[in-house]
């Protein structure tokens, strides 16, 4: 085998029979050792490159911590404020919802003190005019008191004139302080008993029983409210009349005079009778020449109260009371007058006698107006004229010589508020056509001769038939 | 040849010896330099992924003060708007008690005033009540003189004398 070997694959041989590799074999061997070391070289490398940027990995690594770390402490920086702000701001707002509450507190006791403030001075105000009121009431007290005290002085010389001269004189003073009231007050200031009012156009007169003025008062007004004394109508008194008790005049007007009744003491016969004057002005001077009275009947008492009506037809008609007689109380009458007005002209009628219990035993100070539903309503006065207990009561009438009914159990107008007594009426209209009347009642408490009986008037309606009253509208 | 032949194959054989301890050694380096490698890219990995997360933690961090510092601007405002509320409430408040405090004055003054009007009411009533008395009882007087009663007339103005001469001491305009 040997022979046919060439060299080199005997070197081969011998080589590996030595344990020496051949030479392909040490070639690969080298060139993995290349490998190796080319590879050891390029870990060598890297691992200088990872090294590097395993060095800046950690450096970036403490700057984002060192940033982290910065940023952190910035946080709780601001937090620190944030909590701070937070603290002052809800101190803050504790503080302003307890300052609002203040506030509120103190608004409301503001509000309190100005409502407080307003109604102390409207209580001022209202005081303040008041008093000013007062004093113009007591001004006017004081010159009406000394106007009444130098007529009393004047009355008590019989000089009736001077007496009406000065209370004209202070009339108006004292209407300012007794008459002020308004309502159904008074509307004249001195005593006018039994009043009557005639309407002359747009002129109201109004009489009264005599007092300070003289026999027969007279007064005047344009508007129902304020009166002014003109005086004493019937100046003097026919021979056959006594003084000081000329009563409840009434006045019917004529064609171009005026017809005034009224009652008066017939000396000759001891009784009251009614009699009548004449003038050609409503306010007088009323002239009574006559030789005896128009009325009085001795057999039933004599008469007072008298007053006038007029019927549809034009007919008039005399109403008076027949007074008490022979133990028979006294009873309401009517009779026919001749169309002058100046006597009667038939007999005369009984139109209603005392049967109520409020009337205790008293009718009187008729009045008769027709009714606007037919027929006629009549008014009179019941009970003691000097009392309380005097009241005002109506009946229904067919005609003016009756046969009249009484349909209520009470009276019409009783004492009330200060109004006490109420008596006397009449009726009369306004210039509108409304009906109305006049009465006289004393100033509660002031009840009873010599009180004055003062003027007040009411406005009158009819529903139904039945007259309601009702104060004046000032 | 024999001997030189034995020679040069100790030669060899050393040679092949060193040449293998080398070879080794070269293996157990790039060897140990792949793990180190491996463990440094390890580490590499490792520290990245720290660092972006702290970056991540720092972005947090750095909106969650962003915010803070937007709730904190805010608070400071409505701090600020809350002070001067605060300070308008006080002088509304100080205002009012002012005003109370002037207003009840008022009232005590307008009371006082008050109190002088009530008394001089009472003083004009009584100085009435003093007029209309003697008026009432002159009055009367006229009723009963005028009717030639001098007994009634002269008896009521006798009824009336204390206060017609209280009357007489009152001036117009009480």
């Amino acid at each position: 085998m040997t022979g046919v070997l060439t060299p080199m694959a005997e070197r081969a041989v011998a080589d590996r029979a030595s344990g020496i590799p051949s030479k392909p074999v040490r070639r690969g061997r080298a060139a993995r050792v290349a490998i190796v070391a080319v590879l050891v070289a390029a870990l060598l490398t890297g691992e200088g490159l990872l090294a590097a940027s395993l060095r800046q990995a950690h450096a970036k690594q403490d700057r984002s911590k060192r940033a982290l770390a910065h940023m952190e402490q910035q946080l709780r920086v601001v937090d620190a404020q944030l909590a701070a702000v937070t603290t002052k701001l809800g101190v803050v707002r504790h503080d302003l919802g307890v300052r609002t509450g203040e506030r509120d507190n103190a608004s409301h006791a503001l509000a309190q003190a100005q409502e407080e403030l307003r109604i102390v001075k409207s209580g001022v105000a209202t005081a303040n005019a008041k008093a000013t009121a007062n004093a113009g009431q007591i001004t006017a007290l004081s010159t009406c008191l000394g106007g009444a005290q130098q007529a009393v002085l004047r009355i008590d010389a019989g000089d009736t004139a001077g007496a009406t001269a000065t209370l004209r004189w202070v009339q108006r003073a004292c209407n300012d302080a007794l008459t002020a009231a308004g309502g159904d007050g008074p509307v004249f200031p001195f005593d006018f008993a039994d009043p009557f009012v005639l309407r002359v156009g747009a002129t109201y007169y109004a009489y009264s029983t005599n007092a300070g003025a003289g026999n027969i008062q007279v007064i005047r007004s344009v508007d129902l409210r304020h009166w002014e004394l003109l005086g004493n109508a019937l100046p003097s008194l026919p021979a056959w009349a006594g003084t000081n008790a000329t009563w409840a005049p009434a006045v019917l007007a004529r064609n171009g005079y005026y017809v005034l009744y009224y009652a008066a003491p017939d000396l000759a016969a001891g009784q009251r009778c009614i009699a009548s004057a004449v003038a050609l002005a409503p306010q007088g001077p009323y002239v009574d020449a006559s030789p005896a009275p128009l009325v009085c009947r001795p057999d039933l008492g004599g008469a007072i109260d008298p007053s006038p009506v007029v019927d549809a037809h034009g007919n008039v008609w005399l109403l008076w009371r027949g007074e008490d007689h022979g133990g028979q109380a006294g009873a309401i009458w009517s009779a026919p007058l001749t169309p002058d007005g100046r006597a009667l002209s038939g007999d005369p009628s009984a139109l209603i006698a005392a049967d109520q219990r409020w009337e205790h035993g008293v009718v009187e100070a008729p009045t008769m107006a027709a009714s606007p539903d037919g027929g006629f309503v009549l008014l009179y006065s019941g009970a003691d004229w000097n009392s309380s207990s005097y009241a005002i009561g109506y009946a229904r009438c067919a005609s003016p010589a009756g046969p009249c009914t009484k349909p209520d159990r009470g009276p019409l107008l009783a004492t009330h508020d200060a109004v006490a007594g109420p008596g006397g009426p009449e009726f009369f209209t306004d210039t509108a056509g409304n009906v109305w009347i006049a009465y006289h009642a004393f100033a509660a408490p002031n009840v009873g001769y010599p009180a004055s009986r003062l003027l007040r008037l009411a406005r009158v309606a009819f529903p139904g038939g039945r007259p309601t009253l009702a104060p004046p509208p000032w | 040849m024999g001997r030189g032949r034995v020679r040069v194959d100790l030669v060899a054989v050393a040679r092949r010896g060193r040449t293998r301890r080398r070879r080794r050694l070269l293996v157990a380096t790039a060897a140990a330099l792949l793990l180190v490698n491996g463990i440094a890219v390890r580490d590499l990995l490792v520290t990245n992924g720290h660092t972006r997360q702290l970056q991540h933690d720092e972005l947090t961090v750095v909106d969650r003060k962003a915010a803070r510092q937007r709730r904190a601007t805010a608070e400071t405002a409505t701090l600020q708007a809350t002070d001067a509320q605060l300070d308008t409430r006080t002088n509304e408040r100080d205002r009012a008690r002012t005003q109370v405090s002037s207003t009840a004055a008022e009232v005590s003054a307008t009371r006082v005033d008050l109190g002088a009007v009530v008394a001089r009411l009472a003083l004009q009533v009584g100085q009435m009540t003093t007029l209309t008395t003697c008026m009432q009882g002159v009055s009367s007087a006229m009723n009963g003189l005028a009717v030639g009663d001098s007994t009634r007339g002269l008896g009521a103005l006798h009824a009336v004398e204390g206060p017609c001469r209280d009357a007489a001491t009152i001036g117009a305009g009480g």
